[in-house]
């Protein structure tokens, strides 16, 4: 008689509960980490292999970004509201932030995707490929970030204590684009209009989030829909506790935290219960 | 009873919840029971279900994946077998039988809708080789990749690395990025890579057809190392030949159900007649849409063709033959006007109508002269004996001649077909005889002596 039988059988996952299921997901990552390694390895460091300026591009995007809001600034085109700090180095940190929180949503987004190539071929824990795909995300964040902060240091500008803080203040906007791209991830292998709706739909977002200019001067409607969207506290938080060293909205902000980590074991449960239903129409 | 386990697959432990026990007698380390998986026809109809279904599981309202819906169809119906160790099970059927996806199923890549499947140790499937290689990246970096994604872990693709290069014979190449590979390159060292896993249950879906034939050789003789340590293997292939080397035992699967499961030899002919009988239905089946001739030259209505075909001992038409038996063919037609002298010549052609297997003449030596044929229906029987057509289908040409003139009267070039069955034998080629085989030393510097 054998020890160690593995049963496959119908609805197998649905029995299980929630915090079962993401415990299941949480000790597959630790066990495949050495799968995790070589799959972040291997779309990390060769994804800019065949261009010029290869991991430069990580870099760049964020400084376009920061040139256009810069130049619409100076034309007068846009009113970031008052601040006591160089608007061009406050819509840097902004933007660097938002670009992590929006990468970071289209990676968890892609989780059942990463395994192209061998989905259909290999089993593995799927849910493994979002603790690589956030990984990935996090590493370009970093990368801007010491991009950044070099930049702001040779041009002098005064960088609060807690600005280097900012590596562990944005794990509550990663949370919560993990929930979202999670719960995205499933409904794109069956809908693809999911994953095109959720590239505009971070574009809009970015609009109605104080992301390039502040919240305080703001009145009527705009004011109403900024209260109401959580990333204004989520980014607008992180990123005056970096800029500025405080913030207005600290309970929200903490309250949100634990919101969006409750958001995430939700849709955890989601993927892990759902994934079998879809898994077979990636093919 | 229920109990709470872990479960190894591949070098992934999943944690499974609290169920029904499984335990496994004597040997075996597979069991496969009342299998079902569908699939939907429509991608309209399987983007519907795909999101209700993942709704409506997350909210656990229960529903019905044991009953087919609208545009949906059953790929794998009521599939049962068990696996023991040290045994090699080939899977065979044609192409959209379930093969391949019995074998995600049992590798853990599709979930079933209906049934359970249970085995013992690790399980590892060959179903592509050069699962996850970056073109970018070097061989040796594929390699711990490639490893890593079916299931090796580190260590272990450490212990087995020149093992791998040298099984993969890629030389020089291996610091090299595997895009400046050839294809057989990649393939060899993707194949090389997962048959070093060496799970207790190899899966393997055609993939030994890979490469030059000293790499398919050397492939061959790693599957039977394999199998000598008594590891189970289950393999699927086209290649009938490899199946018989390989398997004990054999699995027909037809639209998605098992037809046969047993020893190899017997699976074997029962699927090369299953063949024969499909190819013989499908151009029956087209011969309803088709012209009965492919060509045919008639002068006038002197003589009419009518029907054609084979004759069982009892004088029913029937559509195949066993080999070796007596195959019996007739030739129904009308003659209209009185005829001095009349014979036959009919051809058998191979599947491609380009060969003539059989052909004869009926006044051939003057053995029978047909004499002054007065006008009415006729039919015409040729008999041989004991035929030696190899299994395969076959078709009928036919010519009507006057015997005194040379005048021709019908020369048809038919669709006619019929199937030559197998009887207990591996049997190819188009004629068919009677074998013995002897071998003979043959001592250096002189001819043949003893031994056999």
């Amino acid at each position: 008689m054998h020890t160690g039988i593995t049963v496959y059988e119908a609805h197998q996952r649905r029995r299980t509960g929630m915090l079962a299921a993401v415990c299941i997901m949480a000790a597959d990552a630790v066990r495949c980490r050495e799968l995790i390694w070589q799959l972040f390895r291997r779309d990390f460091f060769m994804q800019y292999k065949k261009s010029f300026l290869g991991l430069g591009w990580i870099v760049l995007s964020p400084l376009l970004g920061f040139a256009s809001w810069v130049f619409m600034n100076a034309a007068g085109v846009l009113n970031p509201g008052t601040m006591d700090f160089p608007y061009p180095a406050f819509v840097i940190i902004s933007t660097t932030l938002w670009g992590f929180f929006s990468n970071c949503v289209v990676a968890a987004s892609r989780t059942l995707k990463a395994g192209q190539g061998f989905i259909d071929q290999v089993h593995y824990p799927h849910h493994t490929m979002l603790v690589k795909e956030l990984l990935q995300a996090y590493a370009n964040f970093l990368i801007s970030f010491v991009f950044v902060s070099v930049l702001l240091l040779c041009f002098g500008v005064n960088l609060h204590a807690l600005y280097w803080a900012a590596p562990v203040l944005v794990v509550p906007m990663l949370v919560f684009a993990a929930a979202i791209g999670l719960t995205a991830s499933i409904i794109t292998v069956v809908a693809m209009d999911i994953e095109k709706a959720l590239g505009y739909l971070l574009g809009f977002l970015m609009f109605l989030t104080p992301v390039v200019y502040t919240a305080e001067d703001r009145t009527g409607i705009v004011k109403a829909i900024l209260a109401l969207n959580p990333m204004t506290y989520l980014h607008g938080c992180a990123r005056d506790l970096i800029v500025f060293g405080r913030t207005a909205g600290a309970d929200v902000f903490l309250g949100l935290t634990l919101s969006a980590f409750l958001l995430l074991l939700l849709s955890m449960k989601w993927f892990y219960v759902a994934e079998e239903k879809v898994i077979e129409k990636m093919f | 009873m229920f109990v709470k386990r872990t479960a190894f697959v591949g070098d992934f432990m999943i944690m499974k919840p609290i169920q029904p026990a499984v335990s496994f007698e004597n040997d075996s380390v597979l069991r496969v029971e009342n299998l079902h998986k569908k699939f939907c026809r429509t991608l309209r109809h399987s983007m519907y279900y795909g999101v209700a279904d993942s709704v409506r599981s997350v909210l656990g309202v229960p529903y019905g994946t044991d009953r087919l819906r609208n545009n949906e169809f059953w790929a794998l119906e009521d599939i049962n077998f068990e696996l023991r160790r040290g045994e090699a099970l080939g899977i065979i059927g044609a192409n959209g039988s379930g093969k391949s996806t019995l074998l995600r199923l049992i590798t853990g890549i599709f979930p079933p809708d209906k049934g359970r499947i249970a085995f013992a140790g690790r399980i590892g499937a060959l179903i592509a080789v050069g699962a996850g290689f970056h073109p970018h990246m070097t061989g040796r970096e594929n390699i711990y990749l490639n490893g890593t994604i079916l299931g090796m872990k580190r260590r272990e693709i450490d212990a087995k690395l020149d093992e791998i290069i040298a099984f993969a014979d890629i030389g020089d190449f291996l610091e090299a990025p595997i895009s400046t590979y050839s294809s057989g390159m990649r393939v060899r060292l993707g194949f090389a890579i997962a048959v070093h896993c060496e799970p207790d249950i190899l899966l393997v879906d055609e993939v030994l057809s890979v490469g030059d034939l000293a790499f398919r050789n050397k492939s061959m003789r790693k599957m039977r190392e394999f199998r000598a340590k008594a590891n189970a293997l289950i393999f699927i292939s086209h290649n009938l030949d490899q199946i018989r080397v390989l398997c004990d035992r054999v699995i027909i699967m037809d639209h998605g159900r098992l037809l046969f499961d047993g020893d190899s030899n017997e699976g074997l002919i029962r699927y090369e007649n299953l063949c024969k009988d499909m190819r013989v239905a499908a151009i029956n089946r087209d011969a309803g849409n088709r012209e009965l001739f492919r060509q045919r030259h008639s002068d006038g209505g002197r003589v009419a063709f009518v029907d054609l075909g084979l004759l069982n001992r009892q004088g029913e038409r029937v559509f195949e033959v066993g080999a070796f038996e007596e195959l019996r063919v007739f030739l129904d037609f009308i003659i209209n006007e009185e005829s001095e002298e009349i014979f036959f010549a009919l051809a058998v052609l191979n599947e491609a109508k380009n060969i003539d297997c059989l052909w004869s003449k009926s006044n051939d030596r003057n053995r029978h002269r047909f004499r002054n044929i007065s006008p009415g229906r006729y039919r015409a029987v040729v008999t041989y004996k004991e035929h030696h057509l190899g299994p395969g289908v076959y078709f009928i040409n036919y010519h009507i001649m006057n015997g005194a003139t040379g005048e021709s009267y019908d020369h048809g070039f038919t669709n006619v077909s019929f199937s030559v069955k197998s009887h207990g034998h591996f049997e190819r080629g188009i004629v068919l005889s009677q074998d013995s085989w002897e071998l003979e030393r043959i001592p250096p510097g002189g001819g043949a002596a003893g031994g056999s």
